[in-house]
This record gives structure tokens, C-alpha cells and sequence, in this order.
């Protein structure tokens, strides 16, 4: 995407207004961490239920890469301090940000207490918490929708036709522990593609510009 | 509306060359941005968006502030309420240029419409 600017070039506001407004956003490898975070969590489960100090050896690297990776984006892209947004869309904002919360305790209140485990049951309130995450990151920056659809139809599809697997016929106990397993990777997974494409967009939006010889910004 | 009875109007010169309008034009989406940002996604070189800002900030657009951090310099740009005030009445006049544009291409066809509608039998 050649978007420079001189002399002659025609201005895309429309294009300058989405980077600007949706900056901190399409900084994707966030949610890469974050994915890579709850999968290793997901993973340690059976061992740092008995042993928490487990945890510790996994949540301070990532720390320290989250630290890094906000030194990267500042040195990289730079930074902004974002307007101040209206008292209204702060509150919708917060209140889609329930929404995921919700779907995962309904899920979780489903499901719990379940001695023999009903395949059906489980995939329905996985599918649940599923729709509500995907509901709120699809909604969280609707400017972003053009961009992002490419990549967060195929994954909502795919993740869900994943969660209802189960629905689609009887499964053995073997393949409904594969199930299981792969239900538990789906989110983790998700946010690691969608971290990654994010990134892509924005290193797409905001190219590196040619080197030149100083470093030092001029003024 | 005949092409005489509405002058087109004209947007201010120094917010209309594409660099300091793209600068702008971020700064307006934001509070403020540092020089990194500007650069990258304006896709300036150094030089030019240095003038630039020069300019701006001649004009009394916007502001700059510099400090360092860790040893390096950090520019960092903000709109003034005057510099916002001329965005929007820039985006205003260019929004009005374009209604009296398509006025002017639609006038002929009113024109051309009129004179074939058959007048009325008295």
C-alpha cells in the first residue's frame, strides 16, 4: 500500500482517521501474548492446580515481553495520546465488555457440577461463551470491521462449526476428549491469529519509511 | 441556481497542501502524537515533516513539545483550538465546494430537462 504523501499525492483522510482512531487496537501482538499466556495456563492446569508456584515461572517472562513489547510499538510506530471519548460510548463500551464475562460464567454454571458429562450440553454452553467473545471483538471497533472480516469470519466459522462438532452426531469417549482438548486451545488459538493479523494490518496500514542517514528527529 | 449565483469558495492554502492536510488530519483524531507516529503514518521524510510542523506551528496550528527520554528526543505534536477550528472549517469549505460542483454539473440537465418539457396548452 503506497500511501505516501508529497507535493502532488491526494490525501486519504478516511485512511489516516482509522489508523489514528484505532491505533492502540491493531497493536495485535498483544493478544498474541495474551493467547500465548492463557495456552501455556491451559497446559500448566493439572500441575499448578496442586502446585501454584508453577504459574510464576510462566507469568514473569511475560511480563517482561509485554514490557518489551511496548518499548517495540513506541520505537516502531510511535506513540499518541487518544481524545477523550464521550461519557455514552465509554458506558456501551464497558457494557460489551460484560457481554463475554457473561456468556463465560452462564457457560460455566451449565456445565458445572456434571458427573457424566453430556456432549451436547457442553458444546451448547461452548458455544455460548464462544458467540459472546466473538460478539464483543467483532463489535469492540466497528471502523475496523472492512479490515478485519477477512480474517475473523473464516475463524468464527471454523471455531464454531469446532464447538458444535458434538451436535452433529454421537461421539465416542475418545474423540470427545480430543474435543475437549481442542475446545480448550480454540480461544487461545483465536486470539493468537487474530493477534497476528492485526499486526499484519497494521504494519500494512503504517509501512516503515525509507532509512535515512540520522536518527535524530529534526525540527 | 445559474453557475453565477454561487462563487465557489476557496479552502485555506495552508491547511490544503497534502502534507500539512494529512498532518492535520491526524492530529485531529487524536490529542497528540509524536514525531514517529506522524512519520509513519503520514509516510513523510524527516525533512519534509520537520518543515511542516515548522510551518504549522508558525501558523499557529499546532503546538510542539520536545523532551528527552532515555537519552533520545521525543517531539510531541498537538492541534491548538485554532488549528482544530481551521480542520473542520477546511473539511466544511471542501464539502461545500463538492455540493456546488455537482450544482454546476447538474444545472445543464435541469436546463436540457426544462427546455424539452412540452409547455402547457393555454
Amino acid at each position: 500500500m503506497n500511501s505516501a504523501v508529497d507535493s502532488d499525492a491526494v490525501v486519504a483522510p478516511d485512511r489516516l482517521r482509522l489508523v489514528t482512531q484505532n491505533f492502540r487496537e491493531l497493536q495485535g501482538l498483544r493478544w498474541v501474548l495474551f493467547g500465548v499466556t492463557f495456552a501455556i495456563f491451559n497446559l500448566s492446569l493439572p500441575w499448578s492446580a496442586q502446585r501454584s508456584w508453577v504459574l510464576i515461572p510462566i507469568i514473569l517472562p511475560m511480563g517482561i515481553i509485554a514490557k518489551y513489547l511496548d518499548r517495540y510499538y513506541e520505537r516502531r510506530f510511535g506513540r499518541i495520546e487518544t481524545s477523550p471519548e464521550p461519557e455514552m460510548w465509554r458506558l456501551v463500551r464497558a457494557l460489551m465488555a460484560g457481554l463475554p464475562v457473561a456468556g463465560v460464567i452462564v457457560g460455566a454454571t451449565l456445565t458445572r457440577h456434571i458427573v457424566h458429562p453430556d456432549p451436547k450440553r457442553i458444546a451448547l454452553s461452548s458455544l455460548l461463551m464462544w458467540v459472546s467473545i466473538f460478539c464483543y471483538v467483532f463489535s469492540s471497533r466497528l471502523q475496523l470491521l472492512s479490515l478485519r472480516k477477512r480474517y475473523l469470519v473464516p475463524i468464527f466459522v471454523v471455531g464454531t462449526i469446532v464447538v458444535l462438532y458434538p451436535m452433529l452426531g454421537s461421539i465416542d469417549s475418545a474423540m470427545f476428549s480430543l474435543w475437549k482438548e481442542l475446545i480448550a486451545g480454540l480461544i487461545p488459538l483465536s486470539m493468537i491469529i487474530v493477534g497476528l493479523c492485526d499486526h499484519v494490518v497494521l504494519l500494512r496500514l503504517m509501512p516503515k519509511p525509507a532509512s535515512e542517514d540520522d536518527n535524530d528527529e529534526q525540527i | 441556481m445559474t453557475n453565477k449565483s454561487k462563487p465557489i469558495p476557496s479552502p485555506n492554502r495552508m491547511v490544503h497542501e497534502p502534507a500539512r492536510l494529512a498532518i492535520l488530519t491526524v492530529l485531529s483524531s487524536c490529542a497528540s502524537a509524536d514525531f514517529v507516529f506522524l512519520q509513519g503514518v503520514t509516510q513523510l521524510s524527516k525533512g519534509n515533516l520537520s518543515v511542516q510542523l515548522t510551518n504549522l506551528e508558525t501558523a499557529g496550528l499546532v503546538v510542539i513539545t520536545k523532551e528527552i527520554i532515555d537519552k533520545k528526543m521525543r517531539t510531541t505534536v498537538r492541534l491548538t483550538d485554532r488549528g482544530g477550528s481551521e480542520i473542520e472549517e477546511y473539511w466544511r469549505t471542501m464539502d461545500a465546494i463538492r455540493a456546488s460542483m455537482a450544482d454546476r454539473k447538474r444545472a445543464p440537465e435541469r436546463r436540457r430537462r426544462t427546455s424539452l418539457t412540452p409547455e402547457p396548452a393555454v
